[in-house]
């Protein structure tokens, strides 16, 4: 069936129930380029973001 | 400046997850609920050639319904949602006079029929205890629907919005579920001819005053812009009168 921005949300959503946000990311990326990419998984996603980002910074900063 | 120490980061990246988590978890229903859409879909959208064994079909299909289809028929449902059980039943009750002619598929088929009308008819016990004219919406608002018993109607109080509604807002209300609509529903390319289509599908199988609307506007569109819709309206006004004698 059809890979559609809903379903690959609900896989994320299923990751981040197992606190595997890095898988989550990847399926929120796919999605983003899905019609119908939600308000709901673009906040998923901008959060997954930020927590990329403060874990980049967290690194750059402790050398 | 602070925020160069690696644990305010730290902080933050702990925060992030804490949120993403707390998100996971309230959309744990939403997810249940669509697990089991997706389960009927596939059922019913798998290709003969992939899944030709129609009696397992039918078996895992009436599984489905003493299974998932009770679970769904007991939480609430979006209107989209909705939509989407509706053309996967409809494509379940299509799917054997196309791939066989058979008696034993026929009977299997006549089954197949009633199952399905059992599980709308559940669906439809579901709906009473959909609370208000405009619910609460996830995708897309539904503007349309009923507040009543599920069943169709047209012109009755029970498509009517409360008498304490501001009918502007409501207007506007299905604006923004057409609006929706076609920002996120719309399939790649897909004609506005295509979505009556799909729509007058729906209004067939249940009938909400959004989507008699949400036509009408449609229609009134492309007929501004010289488009054919003779045959759209004509099935339009078709199954307008057949809610309205309900």
């Amino acid at each position: 069936m059809e890979e559609t921005a809903q379903l690959l949300y609900y896989q994320a959503i299923e990751a981040l129930l197992k606190k595997d946000f890095d898988t989550a990311e990847v399926f929120l990326e796919r999605a983003r380029r899905k019609p119908g990419f939600s308000h709901e998984a673009e906040i998923a996603y901008t959060a997954l973001q930020v927590r990329k980002e403060a874990m980049k910074q967290k690194e750059v900063y402790k050398v | 400046m602070t925020s160069r120490h690696p644990e305010v980061f730290e902080r933050l990246a702990e925060q992030s997850e804490e949120f993403l988590s707390g998100w996971a978890e309230k959309e744990k229903e939403g997810l249940k609920t669509f697990k089991r859409v997706w389960r009927l879909k596939e059922l019913a959208y798998r290709p003969i050639e992939e899944f030709p064994d129609l009696a397992l079909r039918f078996r895992l299909f009436e599984e489905w319904l003493e299974s998932d289809g009770l679970e769904l028929a007991g939480s609430p449902l979006t209107r989209y949602q909705m939509e989407e059980i509706s053309a996967a039943l409809e494509k379940l009750k299509l799917f054997l006079p196309r791939t066989s002619d058979s008696a034993e598929t026929a009977s299997s088929s006549d089954q197949l029929a009633q199952l399905a009308e059992k599980f709308v008819a559940r669906l439809s016990g579901a709906e009473t205890r959909r609370p208000a004219f405009f619910s609460k919406a996830d995708h897309p608002p539904a503007g349309g629907e009923h507040s009543g018993d599920g069943s169709a109607s047209l012109g009755t109080s029970r498509d009517k919005p409360p008498a304490s509604s501001d009918l502007s807002e409501d207007f506007q209300k299905l604006l923004s579920y057409e609006l929706e609509y076609m920002r996120q529903y719309r399939r790649p390319g897909e004609h506005p001819l295509s979505v009556i289509g799909r729509l007058l599908d729906a209004l067939s199988a249940r009938y909400h005053l959004a989507d008699e609307v949400f036509v009408a506007h449609l229609l009134y569109f492309l007929q501004a812009q010289n488009y054919p819709v003779g045959p759209y309206l004509e099935k339009f006004r078709k199954i307008k009168e057949r809610a309205k004698a309900k």
